[in-house]
């Protein structure tokens, strides 16, 4: 996929959870387009529809109406099957709780994935790009919740995926130790060249990325693009 | 004092609504439990019911019809003796009988059908030993009219009014049948030399005394005094007195209740049930106790934020503790109903099996509430301690604590394992970590398993044990095709006649005398059998189950019998025969032989010849024949005056399994399907459980791209190591559970091997393995329906 190419293009995209008085619309038909190599910021309060988009593009969660184009793929129509190839081969996730496998060092977490990836970096290039080399052999038990998040960054980036996805990362950390997360996000996607999409209520964090979108009730409230990214050191959090 | 009780009682309410919940939410492992509970629960139900009512009805069934406490067997005795036992002190009631073989010719069997006729007062139902007459009336005064056990009317189709050709005293005539009776003496009745009761081929029959006395010119005599004692009676020297008082005419010895053998067979088949109801309940439920330690200990971990935050809100532990209880309180209640019901019903079945197999008039399955109680309680108490053990943990932890999510589990240590091994995939390094880094669950979820299976192997173990104890007897010990018994023993000379009939291929004699047996303070009533050396068709084992000889000179005891008079290889017993010259001999134990059925005692044959000096007898023999020339040697054997008795090895043996399938059979189908359900029963929760506890990283594997089958393979791999541990675990505590049974369902009557069958083993391997495969498939289905983002989200 080449840079400045689509990436997703999204249209209608509906979601409604539950029925009748239980009815909860959490997608009212988006309309998006994501570029390749982009850096994509969604704002806006909980309950806005930002993660659940985030959701359904990573292929965790499923569609009710509209249509979703990666590589002319409509991901909507796609199968269970097809979907977790879609995540195998294409797909990072880094979540707010980490999800690290309490009974894999850090190495063996990353190696989780490169073991089933189709041309992945080696594990220890991924937890050297994120600044854990020296701590490869140990359990999750043994980190720090900013060193676990990184971990959970090296083993989303190791696949060299074509595009990251996260949701909150920083959300359970404090800001001296989310910057140094950042920084190792921002530094694996440069050096990969993937789309990343973050989920985050942080405000500050909005001139890391290339577009900033914010929801509100389902739909795209507005969209703001920076000319120019900033580098994590000039942000405040 | 009203408005506190609202207060109290309002956080209660939302809990109540909670545990419905909750239930609801965890029917699948509710049900499993139950259904654990259940089974234990019904099979001590079932177990203990059937002995209380086995035993009440007998005690009934004795004391309603005048059971016997002493029978005194004589040769010949005036009745005026009758006066001179009634006078010993402690005797009770007394009277005299005539109790004597019969030779009935039955048109439907070729066989030689033999029986039992015994004396009734005429007009009127005897006053010890009475029966009860189902069908029909008492013999008429001084007729040739006969009551017939029941079972033998309905083995062979007989009505009232039918004629029956019997050899009375060598004299046949035709006995008119006058009604169908049952008596408590007879509720097991076996034919002399017989193993098992074959209805077809043992009748007895009661007849009226004057017409009985003159068939065996025993006119104003009897050859058996039964009499009762009172309460608390000198049982020792009561038997002596009558010994005493028979001795000159010939007694065989007297001997109390616990040594007849329909009361002998009972009481020990009581010792089965007792040992049988005694022991696996309290496996059953011990499982079922685990099981519930296992679930809730899963929901109170999972709760772990919830128990905090009622903490918080100012809920007491025991509040939080109660609500558990009361968890399990539900699941126990369903449980123990179930089990009620399942265990009234099959008692329902075995009391109706029982019925039929001891021929009681009346048998209701009424197992009296201290039985439901008792299992109730057992399963309560089970549950109770279940949660105390579960919930200790959380309950005691602070608020603020409890609410935070736990620090990831540390694996650094021993679990480590599989770090260098680079062959190692993730998976597989998951499932070792995971196993050994919770060493204690993985240990339990493997005993679990293992202790299903055990119940399994020891529950169908004892029926490989009889099967075995069946083939040992008949096929490695008793070879014969025939055992032909004379009347009186016979010079050795008629062996000559024998075996000069068509279609006999081998004779080999045997002289069964009645004698008893001492040593010290122990006496038994024993029959000493004479053998040859170098059998071929009856022969000994030694204790390693080898074929040995009769020891030369002395005596070849029986581990039982040795057992029962603590005698051992140079002890000098006293044998006191009761026939012939009714010798006294000192004879010394030479060795001991393994035996599985009886207490036999043996000596080589023309040893006892000599020792007893009566010429060369015999008793009887043992034939090898040609099968093609059975029918017409049968009768030819039954035309011989001297012959009393043919009995076919074939029919006996069929006849032993039948009976034993029919009760320990029908007991041991019962114990093998509840354990089966028990082993499913643990194997599903098991795996359900590891589901639960792990979903969240089998979420975060899914998201990484891992196909459903792949991360079931991390899940369910434990599951399949855990569950492959535990074959061999099972298989062994399963065979120390089955020797354990063996040991205490043997009695004097017969002795169980050890021994499970591979057909056990593997049927057992196969419905763990059959669980845990069924099992995987219900957790695999849940995978693939696993909501990743909710997984994902949910806090630990």
């Amino acid at each position: 996929m080449n840079k400045g190419s689509k990436c997703f293009d999204v249209s209608g995209l509906t979601k409604v959870y539950g029925e009748g008085k239980a009815e909860v619309r959490a997608l009212r038909g988006v309309d998006l387009v994501i570029g390749q190599g982009e850096i994509v910021v969604l704002l806006g309060p909980s309950g806005s529809g930002k993660s659940t988009l985030l959701n359904i593009l990573g292929g965790l969660d499923s569609a009710t109406d509209g249509q979703v184009l990666y590589c002319g793929d409509d991901l909507v129509k796609m199968s269970d099957n097809d979907l977790t190839q879609y995540r195998r081969d294409n797909i990072g996730f880094v979540f707010q709780n980490y999800n690290l496998m309490p009974g894999l060092t850090a190495r063996e977490n990353v190696e989780l994935v490169t073991e089933i990836a189709v041309e992945p970096m080696s594990a220890e290039k991924a937890l050297d790009l994120v600044g854990l080399a020296e701590r490869m052999d140990h359990f999750p038990a043994q980190l720090s919740g900013g060193e676990q998040q990184r971990v959970a960054i090296a083993r989303a980036i190791a696949k060299r995926p074509t595009v990251l996805f996260c949701d909150e990362p920083t959300g359970a950390l404090d800001s001296k130790t989310s910057l140094k997360v950042l920084r190792a996000l921002n530094r694996v996607v440069d050096e990969i060249g993937t789309t990343m999409m973050m989920v985050t209520h942080h405000e500050g964090i909005a001139p890391l990325a290339d577009r900033v979108i914010h929801f509100k009730d389902g739909g795209i409230d507005r969209e703001i693009v920076n000319e120019v990214r900033a580098a994590p050191e000039d942000i405040e959090l | 004092m009203r408005y506190v009780a609202k207060i109290l009682l309002r956080p209660l309410r939302s809990l109540n609504r909670k545990l419905v919940r909750d239930i609801v939410n965890m029917w699948g492992q509710v049900l499993a439990v139950s259904l654990v509970v259940a089974c234990g629960v019904g099979i001590y139900v079932m177990m203990h019911g059937t002995l209380v009512s086995l035993k009440d009805t007998l005690d009934a069934y004795y004391s309603r019809y005048y059971m016997a406490d002493i029978w005194a067997p004589v040769r010949r005795a005036p009745m005026q003796q009758i006066d001179r036992i009634a006078a010993i002190d402690g005797v009770k009631r007394v009277e005299g009988r005539i109790s004597a073989t019969a030779l009935l010719d039955m048109p439907s069997e070729n066989e030689p059908v033999r029986g039992l006729i015994v004396s009734m007062p005429d007009g009127r139902k005897p006053r010890i030993n009475s029966v009860h007459i189902e069908q029909g009336r008492l013999p008429a005064f001084r007729s040739e009219e006969v009551l017939v056990s029941r079972d033998f009317m309905d083995a062979h189709r007989l009505h009232l009014g039918d004629k029956l050709s019997v050899t009375l005293y060598g004299v046949r005539r035709n006995l008119t049948i006058s009604g169908v009776a049952l008596a408590p003496e007879f509720i097991y009745s076996i034919a002399p030399g017989e193993m098992i009761p074959n209805p077809r081929r043992y009748a007895i029959m009661w007849m009226g005394y004057d017409a009985l006395a003159h068939a065996y010119d025993m006119d104003g005599a009897f050859n058996e005094a039964v009499m009762t004692l009172d309460h608390g009676a000198q049982i020792a020297e009561v038997l002596r007195k009558v010994d005493l008082i028979l001795e000159p005419y010939g007694s065989v010895g007297a001997f109390h209740r616990v040594d007849q053998q329909s009361d002998e067979f009972l009481q020990s088949e009581f010792v089965q049930l007792s040992t049988l109801g005694g022991l696996l309940p309290p496996i059953f439920l011990g499982v079922a106790a685990f099981l519930l330690n296992m679930i809730i200990t899963r929901i109170v971990e999972q709760e772990r934020e919830q128990i905090g935050l009622m903490k918080a809100f100012g809920y007491r532990s025991r509040d939080i503790v109660w609500h558990y209880l009361r968890m399990a309180s539900v699941i126990v209640t369903i449980g123990v109903l179930a089990g009620w019901y399942a265990g009234y019903s099959m008692g329902g079945g075995m009391a109706n099996i029982y019925k039929q197999f001891y021929r009681f008039p009346v048998l209701h399955f009424s197992a009296g509430m201290g039985v439901y109680v008792q299992s109730a309680l057992f399963a309560f108490v089970a549950g109770v301690l279940g949660v105390l053990l579960a919930v200790r943990k959380t309950v005691n932890l602070r608020p603020a604590v409890a609410m935070a999510p736990p620090v990831p589990t540390d694996y650094s240590g021993l679990g480590t394992i599989g770090a260098n091994m680079r062959w190692m995939d993730q998976g597989l390094r998951l499932i070792l970590r995971h196993i050994i880094r919770w060493p204690g669950r993985s240990f339990l979820t493997s005993l679990g398993i293992a202790l299903g299976m055990a119940i399994m192997v020891g529950a169908q173990g004892s029926h490989d044990a009889i099967e075995r104890m069946i083939s040992m007897q008949f096929d490695l010990v008793s070879r014969q095709d025939l055992t032909v018994s004379f009347a009186e023993p016979q010079n050795r000379s008629i062996l000559h006649e024998i075996a000069a009939q068509d279609g006999v291929m081998t004779v080999e004699p045997f002289l069964a005398l009645p004698a008893t047996i001492s040593l010290g303070h122990h006496r038994r009533h024993q029959g000493l059998m004479g053998v040859v050396m170098d059998a071929d068709l009856n022969v000994l084992l030694n204790q390693r189950d080898e074929v040995v000889d009769p020891a030369p000179r002395g005596l070849t005891l029986s581990e039982a019998l040795a057992n029962a008079l603590e005698a051992q290889p140079g002890d000098l017993v006293t044998v006191h025969f009761k026939t012939g010259k009714r010798k006294r001999l000192q004879l010394p134990v030479v060795n001991i032989a393994s035996t599985y059925l009886g207490t036999p005692a043996y000596m080589e044959l023309a040893a006892m010849n000599d020792v007893l000096q009566d010429g060369e007898q015999v008793s009887g023999a043992y034939l090898k024949i040609d099968e093609n020339k059975l029918d017409a040697l049968y009768i030819r054997l039954k035309g011989m005056p001297a012959v009393a008795a043919v009995s076919a090895n074939k029919s006996s043996k069929m006849a032993m399994e039948a009976t034993l399938d029919e009760t320990l059979g029908t007991m041991t189908f019962f114990n093998t399907l509840f354990a089966s359900l028990i082993a499913i029963g643990v194997v599903f929760s098991s795996a359900r459980i590891s589901f639960y506890e792990r979903k969240r990283e089998m979420a975060s594997l899914r998201v990484l791209g891992f196909t459903v089958v792949e991360a079931n393979a991390v899940l369910l791999g434990e599951l399949a190591v855990l569950t492959f541990l535990a074959l061999p675990f099972g298989a062994f505590i399963g065979y120390q559970l089955a020797l354990y049974i063996a040991t205490n369902m043997s009695s004097e009557l017969f002795r169980l091997p050890t021994v499970v069958s591979n057909w056990t083993f593997g049927y057992a391997t196969l419905v763990v393995v059959s669980a845990a495969i069924l099992s995987a498939a219900v957790v695999a289905r849940q995978m693939s329906k696993l909501d990743l983002v909710i997984a994902l989200k949910t806090r630990e």
